[in-house]
């Protein structure tokens, strides 16, 4: 299988077990590669996510796509940039993508173009401040800010 | 006259298992359009994953998926054993497939309580509640909780089981076995299911493919795809069985296919407590409140009830993990199948079809 | 006069004896809690011989069982659902995220304490609360109605500004 996608994809190709392959592309092959591991039996779009990569100042989006017939898991990642992230939809490849647009839209601030409801809100409702899953955002320093707690006094026998 | 007009099922409605709504609009009483609402019930898990220490994830995880809490566990011990290379001891991985197996025949029980409540039968909403509480005292003297447990964790499980818990098991095993045939009669080879649920809601082997189902409603399109076969975790590899599947893919056949899954639970959990061998639970790892797991990233996925559960595991090499994504099993079922589903539906037949699809909402939300 | 006040007084304390044997709460699972629900008031635990029973619109129930964390979007139809209720309504915190954020004390989007937006009669400590601890809590609210203590909606009345002031605060109304 790995010499099948070695002959298809330009990237980085590592087989880190018999049912797993990590498939690194560049930004701009990365739904040409969905594309081409959809021919390769590779049906199902398991997860639609990004990571925030502070240090590098850089997100990597990653999708993990699964073929039944081979039993086979290949986690498809590439980087962007975290200035103005912006990707093309994928929604034309794997239908069910759409949420996982709208979300990573909502929780990274990532743009997709091509997505008719991305940064449009989904599980938040009046959501002002930072895309909350990126690093910089501050839950802890938001959550005491924003809800005021009880104030108790604990106390150790 | 009004031609088309909009309702909101939920958030607040007895016909929906959890908190989320679905906005309808309606033509007479035929559905035209669907469009899901969530994220009532967002507590942002990922996040708050990455404030917390691998020893205090542990006691967040359970509360993502609440009728079936015992999966979180297991994936999320799976990926931190495959990032750190830790084979487990073979009684634990038993005692896990036989916990893993009982906490699907819960959510199972669980959700046909909540079926045939959508049919108006509510007997069998009672029955299955009362047989799960059954389960949960095992688990109560199992785990000291009833809900949540956090008895699986890397490297096996928190302690061994108590003495006398094979027979406790084996007896709820046989219990339900006799009981599975009163719930057919009452229920699955009921004629008012039968008439409400063949050909309700079909989805093809093509669509079901296309758009990520998995599990039982895929299975029941005719298409054999589980997680304990193909990539075999826990114990399952030692047991002898076959994935049930059919061929309708309607509300029907995912009903049946659920009570075909429940049977073959049963039987899982009779193998893996006949085959448990002795020994160890918990492969000896440095100390829990200071567990650093190596960098690398690591997906691992079991079988729930409703299908491929998965976490997507980053770690940066320190005592926190760096990013979890969690795969939610019911998202693909909510968005696109179930708002594709409904349209052309009858209003009656909306919270019954969505049921069947065994929509988890806090899945969708974490 | 006196007579009268005397008479009044009698009716009250007459009606909260007889309200307490007939609480209908509104069934309206807002988070997690609701897992252990099904189990209260079905045949084990059975919530029915308290004359407790679960119940669909807003507009009938008597209490509001907010059944664990809130969630920013939870809380405005929460908020909703109580001001539809008739007095006298009862609202029950169930679990620890009801009293301090529980679990979810770090959380951006669920809040801490829901006294702060909803008058509490009762609250059920736990993650999660057993069924046994579900009826021992509705055995208090049925307690406090029997002495005329269950009073938040009245408080909820009296102090509307600081209640809405505070929801304000988050909901961003």
């Amino acid at each position: 299988m790995v010499e099948e996608i070695k002959k298809v994809i330009k990237g980085e190709i590592l087989e880190k077990s018999p049912q797993r392959i990590i498939i690194k592309v560049k930004n701009d092959s990365f739904s040409s590669t969905l594309n081409a591991l959809k021919g390769l039996s590779f049906k199902r779009l398991t997860l639609f996510t990004a990571v925030d990569f502070v240090k590098d100042n850089q997100f990597e989006l990653v999708a993990l796509v699964y073929s039944n017939e081979n039993k086979i898991l290949a986690i498809v990642k590439t980087r962007i940039p975290k200035e103005n992230p912006e990707i093309e939809t994928i929604t034309n490849i794997y239908p069910n993508a759409f949420k996982y647009e709208v979300e990573l839209g909502e929780m990274f601030g990532i743009k997709v173009i091509g997505n008719p409801d991305s940064m449009k809100p989904f599980l938040l409702e009046g959501w002002e401040d930072l895309p909350p899953l990126r690093k910089d955002f501050d839950s802890i320093k938001y959550a005491t800010e924003h809800y005021e707690a009880r104030n108790v006094e604990v106390k150790y026998d | 006259m009004i031609k088309e007009y909009e309702l909101n099922i939920g958030p607040n409605h007895p016909g929906i298992h959890g908190n989320f709504s679905v906005h309808l609009k309606l033509e007479g009483d035929t559905i035209v359009e669907a469009k899901g609402n969530s994220g009532y019930l967002h507590r942002a898990f990922e996040k708050l994953m990455e404030q917390r220490t691998y020893l205090q994830n542990l006691a967040l995880i359970p509360r993502i998926c609440v009728p079936e809490p015992d999966i979180n566990e297991a994936v999320y011990s799976m990926a931190i054993e495959e990032l750190m290379g830790v084979e487990i001891p073979e009684r634990a991985k038993f005692i896990r497939t036989i916990v893993l197996e009982a906490a699907r025949v819960n959510a199972l029980l669980f959700h046909f309580g909540g079926t045939a409540a959508m049919l108006g039968n509510y007997t069998v909403n009672y029955w299955a509640v009362a047989d799960r509480d059954l389960m949960l005292d095992i688990f109560l003297k199992l785990s000291g909780a009833r809900v949540y447990h956090m008895y699986i964790w890397p490297g096996g499980v928190r302690r061994d089981t108590y003495p006398g818990f094979e027979d406790d098991v084996l007896g709820f095993v046989k219990y339900m076995k006799d009981r599975l045939i009163e719930y057919d009669n009452l229920f699955f080879k009921n004629p008012m299911f039968m008439h409400r649920a063949k050909g309700l809601a079909k989805i093809t082997k093509e669509t079901a493919l296309q758009m990520g189902v998995t599990g039982p409603n895929l299975k029941a399109t005719g298409v054999k795809v589980d997680v304990r076969k193909d990539e075999p975790y826990a114990a399952y590899p030692y047991l002898d069985f076959d994935i049930p599947v059919l061929d309708d893919g309607d509300a029907w056949a995912r009903e049946i296919q659920r009570r075909l899954e429940l049977e073959l639970s049963l039987n899982l959990i009779e193998q893996a407590v006949k085959k448990m061998p002795k020994g160890d639970v918990w492969k000896k790892m440095p100390n829990p409140f200071k567990w650093v797991i190596p960098e690398g990233e690591a997906y691992a996925r079991v079988e729930s009830s409703r299908g491929e559960y998965g976490f997507y595991f980053v770690s940066d090499g320190t005592d926190k993990p760096y990013r979890v994504s969690v795969r939610g099993v019911s998202m693909p079922h909510m968005y696109p199948l179930a708002e594709e589903l409904l349209v052309g539906q009858k209003l009656s037949d909306a919270p019954f079809i969505l049921e069947t699809l065994d929509i988890c909402p806090p899945e969708i939300d974490r | 006069m006196e007579l009268q006040e005397t008479l009044e007084e009698g009716y009250v304390e007459i009606l909260d004896h007889l309200r307490k044997r007939s609480l209908w709460m509104l069934h309206y699972c807002t988070a997690c809690g609701a897992v252990e629900l099904p189990p209260t008031i079905t045949s084990r635990f059975d919530a029915e011989r308290f004359g407790i029973a679960p119940f669909v619109t807003s507009r009938q129930s008597d209490i509001l069982l907010v059944t664990g964390y809130i969630n920013i979007k939870t809380l405005k139809r929460l908020v909703t659902v109580y001001e539809q209720m008739l007095p006298p309504k009862y609202v029950i915190g169930f679990g620890s995220c009801t009293i301090n954020g529980g679990i979810y004390w770090d959380s951006y989007a669920v809040v801490k304490r829901l006294d702060l937006y909803l008058p509490v009669d009762v609250y059920i400590a736990g993650c999660m609360p057993t069924p046994m601890a579900v009826l021992e809590g509705f055995r208090t609210l049925m307690k406090l109605i029997d002495e005329g203590k269950a009073n938040g909606w009245r408080k909820y009345i009296e102090n509307y500004d600081y209640y809405k002031a505070n929801q304000r605060k988050v909901l961003k109304w």
